[in-house]
């Protein structure tokens, strides 16, 4: 019966994508991955990748002006640009590296402003309606003779909303589930820098930023350090082996750089948050992929599992306690990913809706107290149990849980929809047992539409 | 001398305090508000400048962090964080005779921090000490609870890098912040809002103090005791009075569909 009204799900969904199935001819960039380099003053960005990755300057910002540790601070985000790009496999992204040291000019809160009002254009065009955006900024510095890097990572869809609107078609009736992640913005925790990392970060730099004329690092060099070229943009394509090869959309010359395995090693040690961001980047992909008609690409059949196995990667290398929300997002982006790969596509997918539930589980016991965490959860858990009537000694727990989420977040209109959409179900059941009577459930649906409306 | 020592080194603070714009919460602004407030310089101590200059640079750094990773965290919460030169600590007298002001002035938290550093004939003991002071708790609890609203935190600086992660707590930011809103959302009768930030504080005052991480001493340990139950007490009395009024429509919906469960147990088992 349940996997009835999940096909019916399904249906509806795929109704509604199947503009999808309409080639748009955009301008678009010739390639899936783009990358580029601009500065704070004039952000810009590719109109037509479906995600677009914004490394906003590492900063160092010490009254010494310590020169090794702002060059490795300028530095570390090419290395950044090149290992994202190096990760991405999910079907259409855009890089940008962002450059510049007045921190008036460039401060995340002013960049975000220009990217979330859709003000930073590109060589193709605006920001398109629907498309991710994620930002990554950060700082070293130094204290009681140790050295930090810290990092800060935000994300949204362009004019979108990025609550995941469930439509199931149940015992019920048509309900519609509405959830929110838990976090679009998170800090992640400090980290130690080796002195020795500095030079790292600078000589794998000048080693990286040279452009070769074929993928062999005996090749003659066409040109050193483009990366310092004002405004540069390039097409990237694979070319095996770890080179890339680099298609320039200006006046710019074509060649070959290399992704050495031990940047991406460095990196992994000094930044584990890029895994995380990768996953953002997977999910932000699939959400476009399956709702917006302006972006014309491929995306990797298997992006679910893609963004897991890039979450727990960070999972397992960060320490819970001290930077909870990051890895909550990192439990969430998963399971928001499968709930709606459910609903897009994979009517038999509950074993799936199962899978999410065990690292929801997770997170919540983490972060009690986010409310759209919970709320999440209770959908997860409501779609296995209450359908059948089969689990019906989980609801008066899911019901506990929304109301402890109604009390952490008061406003939070999804919540009361999920609550109401449980006591749909609870009424359709011909034997609810100990649980609530017909007309308590009556009666607290009528509450629950009263307490939206006020 | 000694005099002679701390003018230059006050003098010195005094000038890398300027480098930054004051932002020091004064008549006629009264959006939410956390205040971080400079380094003080205990008076009285016989400082190595070098080693005060490396101290201060650290708080002012960690307060900046701080601030951000609540800017970051909190991007839909109405409250602005500034800094405020040249602060020393409070004293409970000085807070109560203030708490009025500040209140009006939007003022939920006041997060300073003293050095103490003495020098001896081979070694130098530093310590630091970090308060906290809720406006809302010394404003409200003058009249409705004994409470006093400052709390601290005193830690001993060794030669490791790890202070400043045991010193800056960001559940103690977190906990009085909430406790802040909380109680100014009571005070503005948005019970429902005030529900969920004082259930919210409650939750993060009780891991402070089973987590064997931080060091409290016995007269912190019963500071906050004493501050969660002045929670317990204002949880009450918003599920009691709040019931079918405006701005407390999920608290009359908790209140008809629970009933004195509810009334028992206003954070459902969040705190």
């Amino acid at each position: 019966m349940a996997d009835s009204w999940i096909a019916a799900i399904a249906a509806r969904m795929r109704a509604r994508a199947a503009g999808l199935l309409i080639s748009v001819m955009l301008l678009v960039p010739s390639s899936a991955r783009a990358i580029e380099q601009t500065t704070c003053e004039s952000l810009r960005v590719f109109g037509g990748a479906a995600v677009n990755v914004a490394l906003f300057p590492y900063t160092y910002t010490g009254k010494d002006r310590r020169q090794d540790l702002s060059e490795a601070a300028r530095n570390i985000s090419l290395l950044v640009q090149l290992d994202v790009l190096g990760a991405a496999r999910y079907g259409s992204i855009g890089i940008t590296r962002v450059l510049g040291e007045d921190p008036v000019v460039c401060d995340p809160k002013r960049l975000l402003g220009v990217l979330r009002r859709g003000e930073a254009s590109g060589p193709h065009g605006e920001l398109r309606a629907g498309g991710g955006v994620v930002a990554l900024w950060g700082q070293f510095f130094e204290t009681a003779g140790t050295l930090y890097v810290q990092s800060y990572l935000s994300f949204f869809r362009h004019q979108m909303s990025e609550d995941l609107e469930l439509p199931l078609t149940t015992p019920a009736g048509d309900l519609e589930f509405i959830a929110r992640l838990p976090a679009q913005q998170v800090a992640f925790r400090p980290r130690p820098v080796e002195f020795a990392d500095l030079e790292n970060i600078n000589r794998i730099f000048y080693e990286t930023s040279t452009i070769r004329e074929a993928p062999d690092p005996s090749a003659p060099p066409v040109q050193a350090e483009p990366f310092d070229v004002q405004d540069f943009a390039y097409g990237v394509e694979f070319a095996g082996d770890g080179w890339l090869r680099l298609i320039p959309y200006a006046d710019l010359p074509e060649g070959y750089v290399r992704l050495g395995g031990e940047t991406s090693n460095f990196l992994k040690r000094l930044l584990p948050e890029l895994s995380l961001l990768d996953a953002v980047v997977g999910y932000l992909t699939h959400r476009v992929a399956n709702e917006s008609e302006a972006f014309e690409f491929t995306p990797a059949p298997d992006i679910p599992v893609l963004l897991e196995r890039s979450s727990e990667n960070y999972r397992e290398v960060v320490d819970a306690r001290e930077e909870p929300l990051p890895v909550t997002l990192a439990y969430a982006l998963p399971a928001a990913a499968q709930l709606l790969d459910v609903v897009y596509h994979r009517e038999e997918s509950l074993e799936a809706a199962g899978a999410v539930l065990e690292g929801l589980d997770s997170a919540v016991e983490l972060l009690p107290d986010n409310a759209d965490l919970l709320n999440i959860h209770a959908i997860a858990r409501t779609i296995l149990c209450c359908s059948t009537g089969s689990e019906l000694g989980t609801a008066a727990g899911i019901e506990g849980e929304l109301h402890r989420a109604m009390v952490v977040a008061p406003a939070n209109p999804r919540v009361v929809t999920t609550l109401e959409n449980l006591y749909q179900l609870l009424m359709r059941l011909p034997d609810r047992g100990e649980l609530l009577s017909q007309s308590d459930l009556e009666q607290r649906i009528t509450s629950l539409e009263n307490l939206r409306h006020r | 001398m000694v005099h002679a020592i701390c003018a230059v080194v006050l003098a010195w603070l005094a000038a890398t305090a300027g480098s930054s714009a004051a932002q020091c919460p004064g008549p006629g602004s009264t959006d939410k508000k956390v205040v971080f407030g400079t380094p003080s310089l205990e008076s009285g101590t016989l400082p190595a400048q070098q080693d005060v200059a490396t101290l201060v640079d650290q708080l002012i750094f960690a307060f900046e962090f701080e601030r951000e990773r609540l800017w970051v965290e909190h991007p839909d919460e109405p409250i602005t964080f500034v800094t405020c030169d040249g602060d020393r600590l409070m004293t409970r007298v000085e807070l109560r005779r203030q708490a009025d002001d500040l209140y009006h002035q939007g003022v939920l938290l006041y997060v300073r921090s003293l050095l103490s550093i003495r020098s001896h004939d081979s070694s130098t003991e530093r310590e630091a000490l970090i308060q906290y002071a809720s406006v809302p708790v010394t404003f409200l609890g003058q009249t409705q609870a004994p409470a006093d609203g400052l709390y601290g935190r005193r830690i001993a600086i060794g030669g490791g890098g790890d202070y400043l992660e045991a010193f800056i707590q960001p559940r103690d930011t977190d906990a009085y912040i909430a406790i802040g809103l909380g109680l100014r959302y009571a005070d503005e009768r948005k019970y429902d809002l005030a529900l969920s930030n004082l259930c919210r504080a409650g939750r993060y005052l009780s891991d402070l103090a089973s987590d064997p991480a931080v060091p409290l001493q016995p007269p912190q340990r019963a500071a906050l005791e004493e501050l969660r139950l002045f929670i317990d007490a204002w949880l009450a009395n918003i599920v009691r009075d709040g019931h079918d009024l405006p701005g407390a429509e999920t608290i009359t919906y908790l209140t008809e569909s629970l009933g004195g469960a509810f009334l028992l147990n206003p954070c459902i088992g969040g705190t």
